[in-house]
């Protein structure tokens, strides 16, 4: 199989992907209680008659199965529908939060991948040592802390400390607006030439990233160790060493590339994960990234920005994917398409 | 496979991996500085230069986020409500402190309404040489143009609207409401800023859409900019027609997901003021907190029980059994043990100060377990009941699991067994509202100054909390219904005092609490903060300390 009609198929594999899971979603959103109405109208005035009439004019009183397939429909043109409760296209309350959550995860996976793999392969090269311990406890109760807890103690660290960080939010709202061009902070800070404006962006990614970050980097540095360990105790490496490389060759040459196989999945399938602390991240921080626009959404049961929002993750999370195929076909000579 | 495929290349890459990654780490790190410093030396924005902070900035933060929009008339969440009523002037306002006595008085009226013997008209006389913040020339078109298309948008909150047939325009500054039936509480309708008037030139250029992104009114400030999700701006508007209103600062309105994060940006003075119904543990510690003060709008809301009288072979049917359970409620100790005493308990008539309240309201007596065992041998249930309770853990305050516990403890003393459910938001709203439960912790809170306000609401068989508890009684409708044909304040007290004696009769709410409403904030940065009426601030008196 040729390189490009792997990259096709996968690409074609997605469509029934998405549809199967737009599916789901649409059933336990029908299935689950709640009505976007009453979210809308609220529980006190609305009379029977303008509940109705707003049942009307979203369509909620069609049939379950002409809602659904008129949503597919939509769908295979593109498009994701209105929210039901902010009445614009799904695609623009889209478009409006993924940068926020484009700059929260980027910065969070440039932290965590050095960080994480490189802490695990040091844990490695020190295997059973007192460094190697800590490193692999310190990264396993990391791991083990919930991201909203953590971020919350970083939180009240910060003011118990009186840290000159702010604890949320994504720009301080005294700066006078830099006006918005590409949505993402640190850009647009760059592109206003507002170097004020730019330390205030940097500034507010500290804490969130640093618990995204070391979220990612924590499951990381496991992996990472545990595969360096493995190769380390292969008869190829013994044989490097018997033929008289000196350890660190052996280390270098021998043992990190064949590790990294294992190691660059892994990372692949963190975009996932990392999607889903960005949403708990989002929330402790009140970062206006697409993880809060999810949250609401499912508190307003707005169906169709649910339904977006989930297509959009699992495009991200699928493309992810397709690129750690590829980039396996680069590492790893023996996988051929 | 044949090894051949792969031995060389593995080589290969066992010699070069290590030194690529490297080599990509600082290729990357390398090009992203580099990107960065052209990219900040050679681009010439387009933009042109920010303008001078003319203002100071006062920072109010807060969880209650857009739900929809900014629109007046669409978006009916206490926040926007909030921003709305500095954005927009309504035609008439309550003065602040109403209490103990409603006042309205005209803000963009010029004076008090002219009623018709019959009712069904009312002629307003407007304030002339007022602008909206675009300089559109306020006048009785934009009134007739601002009604019209309440009724015609997507508005969901029209409903106060709800007795006005039609605007009439009788001269440049006098209009006329035509009513489909006598209403009295019209005036403190006029009150909301959801029937205050709209630009309507904003209105034809923006189309609906945009103009809920930033909609355009008379009031003191002006909507500058909105972040979604993330912040409001708001500026003063220097035309403001009040000279003793326009605003000294900027305000910015700044959403929270979280108040626990709130609270610690309130404290570092990342914001400096917070607004939100926090959890009454982080009230009491901001309460003792030195560097921060508190301003109060008494009667938020009220926390109450609902008693179920229309669920056929419910004990709750029976008069007794509500009184009986209406007799082993101790307000006080659900106030001092579940908030802490920072919502005072409530043994009031739910119509509150200002809205006429019958002061020998005397429904709820002391806490009496005998009585209540007693009622309910009467009653012939000489054994106890099992009733189920429902409540909703989140939407109305964290604390209404304890609460519900601590009720649970109370009735069991005079042999009210209680079923505890808790049930999620969206399902238990929807159950209440249909009036399925046969008992239910909820809230109530008025929406503008008028005792019909409550009354239609809570006694009428109409009114969309009396379906909770199925009430349906003729004196109740019939009391509603001369309270808001009636303009005469005497006359108006006695009748909603019937109205308040004839439900404390019937037992089917049992208020709790009442739900305070406060605004933390650091003295040292922002002054003027108070409160006004219901849950409304007047952000204009907001000002930075004169040491700042």
């Amino acid at each position: 199989m040729r390189l490009r009609t792997f990259i096709l198929l996968r690409l074609l594999l997605t469509i029934p992907m998405v549809l199967l899971l737009v599916t789901v979603v649409f059933v336990i959103m029908h299935i689950l209680p709640g009505d976007p109405v009453l979210a809308v109208l609220g529980s006190k005035a609305a009379s029977q008659q303008q509940i109705d009439l707003l049942r009307h004019q979203l369509g909620l009183d069609k049939p379950l199965y002409v809602q659904y397939l008129e949503y597919i429909f939509g769908l295979l043109r593109g498009d994701f529908g209105n929210s039901l409760v902010r009445q614009d296209p799904v695609t623009t309350e889209m478009a409006i939060h993924l940068p926020a959550t484009v700059e929260l995860t980027f910065w969070s996976m440039l932290l965590a991948i050095p960080l994480g793999i490189y802490s695990g392969v040091f844990a490695a090269k020190n295997v059973g040592g007192k460094i190697d311990a800590s490193i692999r406890i310190g990264s396993l109760v990391r791991w083990c802390i919930p991201v909203f807890w953590f971020g919350l103690v970083l939180q009240i660290i910060v003011v118990q400390y009186g840290l000159p960080l702010p604890i949320a939010g994504q720009a301080n709202p005294r700066i006078v607006g830099v006006p918005e061009v590409t949505g993402l902070y640190v850009v647009d800070a760059i592109w206003a030439h507002d170097p004020q404006a730019l330390a205030d962006a940097f500034l507010h990614l500290i804490l969130p990233v640093l618990t995204l970050g070391t979220t990612m980097a924590a499951s990381l540095t496991q992996i990472a160790r545990t595969n360096v360990v493995d190769v380390l105790g292969e008869e190829y490496i013994k044989v490097a060493s018997l033929k008289g490389c000196t350890d660190e060759r052996v280390f270098r040459k021998h043992a990190l590339p064949n590790a990294m196989i294992p190691i660059l999945t892994y990372t692949g399938l963190q975009v996932a994960v990392l999607l889903q602390g960005a949403i708990l991240t989002e929330t402790v921080f009140s970062w206006p990234g697409l993880g809060r626009l999810l949250v609401d959404a499912v508190g307003y049961r707005d169906f169709n920005l649910i339904q977006g929002c989930v297509v959009l993750f699992a495009l991200v999370v699928s493309l992810a994917n397709l690129i750690v195929d590829i980039s396996y076909a680069i590492v790893d000579p023996r996988v051929r398409f | 496979m044949p090894s051949f495929i792969y031995a060389p290349r593995r080589h290969l890459l066992t010699v070069t991996k290590m030194k690529r990654t490297y080599v990509v780490i600082a290729a990357i790190v390398i090009i992203a500085i580099i990107a960065v410093s052209v990219g900040y030396y050679y681009y010439t924005p387009t933009t042109a230069p920010i303008t001078p902070k003319q203002y100071p900035t006062i920072v109010l933060g807060t969880t209650l986020d857009v739900a929809v929009n900014l629109d007046p008339g669409v978006d009916y969440n206490v926040g926007v409500l909030n921003l709305n009523n500095i954005v927009f002037d309504p035609l008439y306002e309550a003065a602040p402190g109403i209490y103990p006595d409603l006042i309205l008085k005209p803000r963009l009226a010029a004076d008090n309404p002219v009623v018709s013997p019959d009712g069904l008209h009312w002629t307003i006389p407007l304030r002339q040489g007022v602008k909206f913040q675009d300089g559109t020339p306020f006048n009785a078109t934009a009134v007739k143009f601002s009604f019209d298309r309440l009724k015609t948008v997507q508005s969901y909150s029209a409903w106060i609207l709800d007795s006005v047939d039609s605007v009439d325009v009788v001269d440049t500054y006098t209009v006329q409401y035509n009513l489909k039936y006598p209403n009295a509480a019209l005036e403190g309708a006029l009150t909301m800023a959801v029937a205050a008037p709209v630009s309507p030139s904003a209105v034809q250029n923006m189309g609906v859409q945009n103009f809920g992104a930033l909609p355009v009114g008379t009031g003191p400030f002006k909507y500058v900019e909105w972040q979604k999700g993330d912040h409001v701006t708001l500026a003063p508007f220097e035309g403001y027609w009040n000279q003793s209103r326009v605003p000294k600062v900027r305000l910015v309105y700044k959403i929270f997901t979280d108040s626990a994060a709130m609270k610690l940006a309130l404290e570092k003075g990342d914001i400096d003021i917070a607004w939100d119904y926090l959890a009454t543990t982080d009230y009491q510690s901001m309460l003792t907190n030195p560097n921060l003060k508190s301003a109060i709008a008494a009667e938020g809301y009220i926390v109450w029980l609902t008693l179920n009288d229309g669920i056929a072979g419910s004990p709750l049917e029976n008069v007794h059994v509500r009184k009986a359970i209406e007799l082993s409620v101790d307000q006080k100790e659900i106030s001092d043990k579940v908030y802490h005493g920072v919502y005072p308990p409530d043994e009031d008539t739910p119509f509150l100060p200002g809205f006429y309240p019958k002061p020998s309201w005397n429904q709820y007596k002391p806490t009496d377990p005998t009585q209540a065992k007693a009622l309910l041998t009467d009653a012939g249930y000489p054994n106890g009941i099992d009733v189920n309770l429902y409540f909703t853990p989140v939407s109305y305050g964290k604390e209404i699991p304890d609460v519900a516990a601590l009720l649970q403890e109370q009735l069991a003393k005079s042999g009210i067994r209680l079923k505890l459910n808790s049930v999620e938001a969206a399902t238990f709203v929807k159950n209440f509202r249909a009036g399925n439960y046969e008992m239910a912790i909820g809230i109530m809170s008025p929406d503008y100054p008028d005792p019909d306000n409550v009354a239609s609401f809570i006694a009428s068989s109409t009114g969309s909390y009396s379906k909770r508890v199925r009430l349906n009684d003729t004196m109740l409708d019939q009391l509603v219904q001369q309270g808001v044909s009636t303009t005469d304040p005497a006359q108006r007290a006695k009748i909603y005092g019937d109205l308040q004696d004839r439900l404390a009769d019937l037992a089917v709410y049992v208020p709790l609490v009442h739900q305070n409403n406060y605004w933390f904030y650091r003295p040292t940065a922002v002054t003027g903060v108070m409160s006004y009426y219901f849950q409304y601030s007047p952000w204009w008196t907001l000002d930075k300390p004169a040491s700042t």
